[in-house]
C-alpha cells in the first residue's frame, strides 16, 4: 500500500506540473491568480542498491556512437553518470533498462536532467558498430551514449566493473547472445564514484527519487 | 476451435489515478478561458480508448495480450500472459511467426553482476494457473526477422502447447518506451 501511496503521490505531482505547464502562457486561474508550478518533493534517501565497495569509473577510451573517440572519465567527470553494458540484439533487458531511465529522465526538473548522461557500452562489438548503436539508442533518447570498442578493452571495463567478460552463447544457425550487465550503474557527479546499482524491475520511483538525490546531493561515503 | 475476442484494455489503478488526475487537470484548465468543448463532458483517456488487449482461447488456456517490440535490429522479444483453467497442466513448447526465420523460449538468468538469456525448452503452465512471460523473466525471442518489427504494426505467430495443440495469435508491436511508461515494475 505504502508503495502505491508513494506511486500516488509522484503521479500527482507530476500531473500538477503537466496541467501547470498547459495552463501557462501568461494565463491566470479562475481567481485571477497566477499559476503556481508544484514540483516534487526533494528526496530523502537513496532507494537504490548499495554497492560495497564503492566503484571507481573505468579509465577508459572507447569509440561513441558517431564514431569519434570518448574518454570516459573526462566525457562525463561532473555529470551524474548511469552505465550500462548491454547489447542491441538483446531483446528484453537492455533495451527495458533503457526505456525506463528515458522514462524516468522525462519527469525529473530540467536542471536535474542536464547533469545526467547516459552511457551504454556494448558488450558485443562485433555486431554493435557506431551507426547500429546510435539507431539502437535512438529508440529511447538521441543524447544517450553508445561506445564500443575492441573486445579486449570492453573485457577490462566489464572485469573493472566486477562482471564477467562478454561470451557468446550460441543460438544455433549463426545467431548468438551475449552476457550482460545485470544493473544499471550510477556514477555520482561530485566524486565520479559509484555507490548504488538499480537491477532489472526497479521503478520509475525509484529512478526519479535516486536520479534527483544523486545529482542534488551525491552520496557522503561515510554512510 | 478458436476464438479471438478483443476486449478494452482493463485499467490498472494507477493508469485509473492518471486518468482521473488527467480530467481534473483539464478541469483545471478549464475556468480560464480556453476553447474546452472537445474535452466537455469526455472521461475517457485517448490513450486506453486506442489500445486494447487481444485475448485468444484454445480449450482451457487463454493467450492474453500478446505483445512484440518494435526494434531496428531484426530481433525482437515477444509477450504475453497465459492462463489455463483446466485441471491438468501443460506447456507452451513452441512459438513460429512467419517473419520470423528463428524463434526461441528464453529466460533471464542472472549471476552476480552479469545477466544472460537461456534458451528453455518449454513454458511450464500450470493447472488452475497462469504464466506471465514478461520483460526480464521468460520471452519468445524472435530472430532472423525478414525486416525489422516498427511500432503499430501487428504480427502473426502459431503457439503450440504439448497438450491443447496450436493456436494462431496476432500480437501488436509496440515501443519499449510505451511499454516502460505503462509499466513501473510495481508487480515485481
Amino acid at each position: 500500500m505504502r508503495r502505491i501511496w508513494r506511486f500516488a503521490l509522484l503521479a500527482t505531482a507530476a500531473i500538477a506540473v503537466v496541467a501547470a505547464a498547459a495552463c501557462t502562457g501568461g494565463k491566470q486561474d479562475e481567481n485571477g491568480a497566477p499559476i503556481e508550478v508544484v514540483g516534487t518533493a526533494p528526496p530523502s534517501e537513496l532507494m537504490g542498491v548499495r554497492i560495497s565497495p564503492p566503484l571507481e569509473k573505468p579509465d577508459v577510451v572507447l569509440t561513441d556512437q558517431d564514431g569519434r573517440p570518448f574518454d570516459l572519465r573526462k566525457e562525463t567527470d561532473g555529470y551524474l553518470t548511469l552505465l550500462y553494458v548491454g547489447y542491441t540484439n538483446c531483446p528484453d533487458v537492455c533495451p527495458t533498462h533503457m526505456a525506463d531511465i528515458a522514462t524516468a529522465l522525462k519527469q525529473v526538473p530540467a536542471e536535474v536532467r542536464e547533469r545526467v548522461k547516459v552511457v551504454f557500452i556494448t558488450s558485443d562489438p562485433e555486431r554493435d558498430t557506431p551507426e547500429v548503436l546510435k539507431r539502437w539508442l535512438g529508440l529511447f533518447d538521441p543524447t544517450f551514449i553508445g561506445l564500443t570498442g575492441d573486445k579486449e578493452t570492453i573485457d577490462r571495463v566489464q572485469m573493472a566493473l566486477g562482471m564477467q567478460p562478454a561470451g557468446k552463447q550460441d543460438l544455433g544457425n549463426g545467431q548468438y547472445a551475449v552476457n550482460h550487465a545485470a544493473y544499471v550503474i550510477a556514477f555520482t557527479p561530485q566524486d565520479n564514484v559509484a555507490y548504488t546499482v538499480y537491477p532489472f524491475g526497479v521503478t520509475r520511483e525509484t529512478w526519479v527519487n535516486d536520479i534527483t538525490y544523486l545529482v542534488e546531493k551525491g552520496v557522503d561515503s561515510a554512510g | 476451435m478458436t476464438s479471438r475476442l478483443v476486449f478494452q484494455r482493463l485499467l490498472a489503478p494507477s493508469m485509473l489515478t492518471l486518468a482521473a488526475l488527467g480530467a481534473l487537470a483539464l478541469a483545471g484548465c478549464g475556468g480560464d478561458g480556453d476553447d474546452t468543448s472537445d474535452h466537455a463532458g469526455s472521461h475517457e483517456t485517448p490513450t486506453a480508448a486506442a489500445s486494447e488487449t487481444q485475448i485468444f482461447e484454445l480449450g482451457s488456456i487463454r493467450i492474453v495480450g500478446p505483445s512484440a517490440r518494435a526494434n531496428p535490429n531484426p530481433t525482437s522479444a515477444l509477450y504475453m500472459h497465459l492462463e489455463n483453467s483446466g485441471s491438468e497442466p501443460d506447456r507452451l513448447v513452441q512459438v513460429t511467426c512467419p517473419l520470423a526465420g528463428m524463434t526461441q523460449l528464453h529466460e533471464t538468468v542472472v549471476e552476480g553482476a552479469t545477466s544472460r538469456m537461456e534458451p528453455v525448452e518449454a513454458i511450464e503452465l500450470p493447472a488452475r494457473g497462469h504464466v506471465d512471460l514478461k520483460p526480464g523473466g521468460t520471452h519468445v525471442m524472435l530472430m532472423e526477422l525478414e525486416r525489422p518489427l516498427e511500432e503499430g504494426e501487428e504480427i502473426t505467430c502459431t503457439l503450440t502447447f504439448e497438450r491443447a495443440g496450436s493456436v494462431e495469435i496476432t500480437a501488436p508491436v509496440r515501443s519499449y518506451a510505451e511499454a516502460a511508461e505503462e509499466s513501473d515494475h510495481s508487480e515485481h
